[in-house]
């Protein structure tokens, strides 16, 4: 006899614990989202097509954004985190690009150190941080013949090598302390001999991308004219060892005054000198730069509204297909959120899937990029600095829900008029 | 349990309106065993779509237990479907995605989410009665239509309904299960005293109900 108001007996109801269900049993939301995942296992290669349209659409959209935040982020300290709106140079410095972006150019051309002080008594200019590079493969340092950049700053007045310092001893810089480049690898604190002298670690600075910082010993201007008579004797008379001296000054503006104005200013006061950066270089880039970031931006809207729409319409033949089960469950009682979050469920599900997938190929497809593209870039001297891990990681979670958004939304007008329908019309209509 | 007053369903169609069902009046009191029987087309499943919430009458109203199922809002009719109606379809109407004992529980756990546990309870405790309990973590195809019949019927009575309605409950079933399932349809009926309507082409499983009524046209005819 059947009677479903008689308290559960599984003996008496020959139950066989062999193949017992999950004896908790298992909620609706559960099965709702096991029906989900077992609808999209029915149809793989519907699945697999758009588990695949939707991880290309989110690899392209994941990889462009980081590799234009890297840009960005390169660009950023190319012009904002090294604190120099303009370089100033001796006149006949050959600068490039990347020496304009971030320091000055090793040269022995050179100019003199009271120019600092006319230079920051310019109208327009706020602060002013004097370098002296001497690049010498006679350091003793590194090994044999090892050409290293040696980079004399003020610590008071710098603008570009303090900043980037990541690790450094709990104490004030010294004469004898030196800053290593971001790619040296000397324990803080440990010692290094440059022409004999020991020196101690003092601070470590970030990666720059640049390989004059990355790979640079940073000294002050103190311990370089401490060092200059036996830098004279080691490597003969060259000019950036005259006292005096200098390579150049980093130059950063006052709020609202343009590069072009300070330009103006410093060749009509300050004969002699080159000025590297200013709008006609720098803003170019960065206009360019940000049109093809618009550009890229609008290409991404696209591809998110056309997977979109290719969601919308396999969701819509898909309900189309299984009309007679979600009528079947309104007739058990199934309520409109009921099905809309079934329906939904599997769209964001798929999608989701889809972008994560589409993310670990963007990954695979950055590591293609950085033994490439970026590795040729770093050859040329051309800073960079990718985006860091948890950046990355974000835009990375704001693809994958971005997607399951776009994957909800898709299906959701076509899953709204399907919960609307009658049960009896749907059962019936399953063609 | 049951009334009809004029009820009526009529479909657009591209040549012209077509009248499925004209007018019926209709009352079967509560543990009555019913059989609608008609031809193909003669309307007797829209009647009991009707009848059982799942498609709105053109005209009329329809009150089961004592409630106007079609002045309910489709949230609260859905509700009541869940809690007060059982279906027996005549096509397999598992979700073959899901396990037996997934599909006889679904209902209850539709209409009390919370109560889980006692869902699957109930589930395996009904799946025995019904000598399907070895089979409850089998999935749809990995039975016969017999059995998947009579899981159908064990989903059906989950969450104890006052009114069972079956739609050609063994069109595609061999003699020996349209008889089994029959037995428990009277068995439901005679010792639960559940109200039982069942619509058929077939004359003599109809004979084994309480009361026939005929329907030809859209219209009762006896």
């Amino acid at each position: 006899m059947v009677n479903a108001d008689i308290p559960f007996d599984a003996a008496a109801a020959g139950h066989q614990t062999a193949r017992a269900p999950r004896p908790d049993g298992a909620g609706i939301p559960f099965l709702l989202g096991s029906l989900a995942l077992q609808n999209l296992g029915r149809r793989k290669a519907r699945t697999l097509l758009l588990l695949a349209a939707v991880a290309i659409c989110s690899g392209a959209v994941f990889t462009g954004v980081v590799l234009m935040k890297s840009i960005e982020n390169s660009m950023d300290i190319g012009f904002t985190r090294l604190g120099a709106d303009m370089l100033i140079v001796p006149e006949g410095t050959l600068a490039n690009i990347t020496a304009a972006l971030l320091t000055a150019e090793p040269t022995d051309l050179t100019f003199d150190r009271s120019l600092v002080d006319r230079l920051a008594g310019l109208k327009g200019v706020r602060r002013v941080a004097p370098q002296l590079i001497f690049r010498t493969d006679l350091s003793g340092y590194g090994g044999r013949d090892e050409s290293v950049d040696m980079i004399a700053f003020d610590p008071e007045r710098d603008i570009t090598v303090q900043p980037w310092l990541e690790r450094r001893l709990d104490r004030p810089m010294r004469p004898d302390d030196v800053i290593v480049g971001g790619r040296r690898d000397e324990a803080l604190g440990s010692q290094l001999l440059l022409f004999g002298k020991p020196f101690t670690v003092y601070g470590s600075l970030g990666r720059t991308a640049v390989g004059t910082h990355e790979r640079g010993l940073f000294i002050s201007f103190e311990t370089m004219d401490g060092l200059r008579e036996t830098m004279r004797q080691i490597c003969g008379a060259r000019a950036p060892l005259e006292p005096g001296k200098i390579s150049g000054v980093l130059v950063e503006l006052a709020p609202g005054v343009t590069t072009q104005q300070a330009r103006f200013a410093v060749l009509a006061n300050l004969p002699g000198v080159k000025v590297i950066g200013g709008e006609s270089m720098l803003t170019s880039i960065r206009q360019g730069l940000t049109a093809l970031l618009d550009g890229v931006l609008v290409l991404m809207a696209i591809m998110f509204v056309s997977t979109a729409a290719m969601v919308s319409v396999l969701f819509s033949a898909i309900i189309a297909e299984r009309r007679r089960e979600l009528g079947l469950f309104q007739a058990i009682g199934a309520q409109r959120g009921h099905i809309v979050g079934m329906l939904l469920t599997e769209a964001v599900i798929a999608t989701a899937v889809g972008a994560v997938l589409g993310c670990a190929l963007g990954v695979l497809l950055m590591r293609l990029y950085q033994h490439s593209l970026v590795y040729y870039l770093q050859s040329l001297g051309i800073p960079f600095v990718w985006l860091s891990a948890a950046g990355t990681g974000l835009i990375a979670l704001a693809c994958i829900l971005l997607a399951s958004l776009i994957g909800a939304g898709g299906a959701l007008v076509p899953a709204w008029r399907a919960s609307g329908r009658e049960p009896y019309d749907l059962i019936r209509s399953e063609g | 349990m049951l009334s009809c007053g004029h009820v009526g369903k009529t479909y657009a169609t591209e040549r012209g309106d077509v009248d499925a069902v004209k007018d019926i009046d209709l009352d079967v009191p509560s543990g009555e065993f019913a059989a609608i029987v008609g031809r193909s087309g003669s309307g007797k499943s829209s009647l009991m779509a009707m009848i059982g919430g799942l498609s709105r009458p053109t005209r009329g109203a329809v009150r089961v237990a004592e409630t106007d199922i079609w002045a309910l809002a489709d949230d609260r009719l859905a509700r009541f479907r869940n809690r007060e109606i059982g279906f027996v379809f005549q096509f397999a109407s598992l979700l073959p995605t899901l396990r037996i004992i997934d599909n006889v529980a679904l209902p209850a756990l539709l209409g009390r989410p919370r109560e889980a546990k006692a869902a699957y309870q109930n589930a395996a405790e009904l799946l025995g009665q019904l000598g399907l309990a070895e089979y409850i973590d089998a999935y749809p195809a990995e039975i016969s239509a017999g059995e998947q019949r009579r899981a159908v019927i064990a989903r059906a009575l989950i969450n104890a309904p006052s009114l069972l309605l079956a739609d050609e409950p063994t069109s595609d079933l061999d003699e020996q299960t349209e008889i089994e399932i029959m037995a428990q349809f009277q068995e439901l009926n005679r010792d639960r005293g559940m109200t039982l309507i069942m619509v058929t082409h077939n004359l003599r499983l109809a004979e084994q109900a309480d009361r026939v009524l005929h329907i030809a046209n859209g219209s009762l005819v006896s």
